[in-house]
């Protein structure tokens, strides 16, 4: 694994007497706490989206509980890698890879913070339906929807874990394909509207909208690691601050 | 400003003297050069393969850099990198040191101020300078301000002076402490104001760049920053170039940032050179070299 705060090879000269000697130990431990926090916490709401897909394309309602309990998690840590980010800015003074990890940081945790509440809101129309029907062309495109916004989280989680800038830089065109089919989707569900209700047909596309929704927040999160690294978004139209 | 200019009754007897080059002849004042700011304007002091030698030790080595007018320039870099040589050098400073060479180009509105025939005294005074340690003389704040305009040939009236004390006190944002008191001595004032009073002294003079070494480091908090808010406000009128070791200084007040560094030989002599010349922004931000990013983030020290 890269760790962007340590490597890179080591200047020719620098510093008092031209030693190789690394100072404010203390300071990167802080700052690689934030950075397994925030994998820590993407890896929580991947999980929660994950069991919100199983919930809405596999009917398991038993799992409705489990992801509010895991969204309060979410929040209890995204509290906490707050704090202690606005904390370094304040107390730190970071500038260069530092500043743009610490900016990014913050960014990333509202990103992750609204893809765990999308994954309740998923949660939460489905139980307002006691479950959807099980309309097959339905059904397939919603699981296929809930997996490919998945695993498009699952990639900014990697991003996260490596500080691999190319994810980012390919995030856009995987996010084509999860339009796609949310596209897709919202025909489905539209042309089956009269066979499953007005009602039941608002609250799926309100779902597909989320888990759309979770893979932009994936997008973003991805892209803002390129950030930290290169110190550039790859797309700049896609990286426009949180409406 | 501690040697004696040679010409106490001022400069323009050696300045206008035949025994010029041609380029000493021509030498620009600041009021014929254009203000527009265009993307090409050249830069206030330009140094070209600029070499700093103490006798036979190379303590700078092959300076390139165009410190642009009306900004705040700063110059930052480890203990040994040669950033205080590099400062002096921009208006002769290091003569005063019998063993200090410089070759290459130190070029003041394009015009080298290394030539043959050119004057360092009057170099001085278009290039000011304000050093680490507030050193005003043993004077009244009045004569402190007073007294470069004095050396330098002020003809003017007796209340023509004292309007370019109270001007100069007030540029300096130190007039209104001391207006009731400018015959007390300068030295009866805290550290800061000292040093605003060096500020005051040095722009009576008129120059048109101030150098600061280190203008700020022996002051509080507090006088640190209304130094930094000086600084802001004199570049409305002047280019400064400053040396610091805070690094949140440059960040706070300067509009480029050089970063100097230090290389070791084969024989294990220490030679400074200049890394890096960015927009602040940039350098704090994305810097463009990885020696830059490490020393600013403290990764090596």
């Amino acid at each position: 694994m890269t760790n962007i705060f340590n490597g890179g090879p080591v200047p020719e000269a620098h510093g008092e007497r031209g030693e190789h000697k690394e100072i404010r130990h203390h300071f990167e431990d802080q700052l690689d706490e934030i950075r397994s926090g925030l994998v820590e916490l993407t890896t929580l709401v991947l999980e929660n989206t994950r069991r919100a897909g199983q919930v809405v394309a596999e009917n398991r309602l038993d799992l409705i509980d489990v992801v509010r309990n895991g969204d309060d998690a979410i929040d209890d840590l995204y509290v906490e890698l707050e704090h202690q980010t606005f904390n370094i800015l304040a107390l730190q003074q970071p500038v260069a890879t530092d500043l743009r990890f610490l900016v990014a940081a913050t960014r990333i945790l509202y990103e992750a913070e609204r893809s765990g509440d999308l994954a309740v809101n998923i949660v939460n129309r489905a139980e307002s339906q006691s479950g959807f029907p099980q309309i097959p062309a339905i059904h397939s495109l919603l699981a296929r929807l809930a997996d490919e916004s998945a695993a498009m989280f699952a990639q900014c989680v990697d991003a996260l874990a490596t500080f691999n800038p190319e994810i980012g830089e390919n995030a856009e065109e995987f996010d084509d394909v999860v339009d796609t089919v949310t596209d897709r989707f919202f025909g489905t569900v539209h042309a089956h509207s009269a066979e499953i209700g007005l009602e039941c047909a608002v609250e799926m596309s309100h779902v597909g909208r989320f888990f759309e929704r979770i893979a932009d927040h994936g997008v973003n999160i991805a892209q803002n690691v390129t950030y930290v690294v290169t110190g550039h978004f790859p797309d700049v139209e896609s990286a426009d601050p949180p409406e | 400003m501690t040697d004696q200019p040679r010409h106490p009754a001022g400069v323009d007897t050696a300045w206008e003297g035949e025994n010029h080059s041609d380029l000493a002849a021509d030498f620009p004042t600041p009021d014929h050069i254009p203000h527009a700011a265009t993307a090409h304007e050249p830069g206030v002091i330009e140094t070209k393969d600029m070499d700093v030698f103490y006798g036979d030790f190379k303590a700078v080595a092959d300076v390139t850099v165009s410190f642009a007018r009306n900004e705040i320039s700063a110059l930052i870099g480890p203990s040994g990198c040669g950033k205080s040589t590099v400062l002096r050098s921009l208006n002769r400073m290091n003569d005063l040191i019998p063993s200090a060479r410089v070759t290459g180009k130190v070029e003041y509105h394009g015009a080298n101020i290394y030539d043959p025939g050119v004057d360092p005294v009057e170099i001085r005074r278009r290039i000011g300078m304000v050093f680490q340690k507030p050193n005003p003389f043993p004077k009244s704040i009045f004569d402190n301000v007073a007294w470069g305009a004095k050396i330098n040939g002020f003809k003017g009236s007796k209340s023509d002076l004292g309007d370019l004390v109270e001007e100069s006190l007030t540029q300096a944002a130190l007039w209104d402490e001391v207006k009731d008191k400018l015959k007390d001595s300068g030295l009866s004032l805290s550290g800061g104001q000292q040093q605003r009073l060096c500020i005051a002294r040095a722009i009576a003079t008129q120059p048109d760049v101030v150098l600061m070494d280190e203008p700020a480091s022996a002051l509080d908090p507090i006088a640190t920053l209304r130094i930094e808010e000086l600084m802001l406000e004199l570049k409305e009128q002047y280019s400064i170039i400053i040396v610091t070791h805070n690094m949140q200084q440059a960040a706070r007040v300067s509009d480029k940032t050089a970063f100097f560094n230090v290389a070791l030989d084969t024989k294990g002599q220490r030679t400074g050179y200049l890394v890096e010349f960015s927009p602040t922004q940039e350098l704090f931000t994305s810097p463009r070299e990885k020696a830059t990013e490490d020393y600013i983030t403290g990764r090596f020290g």
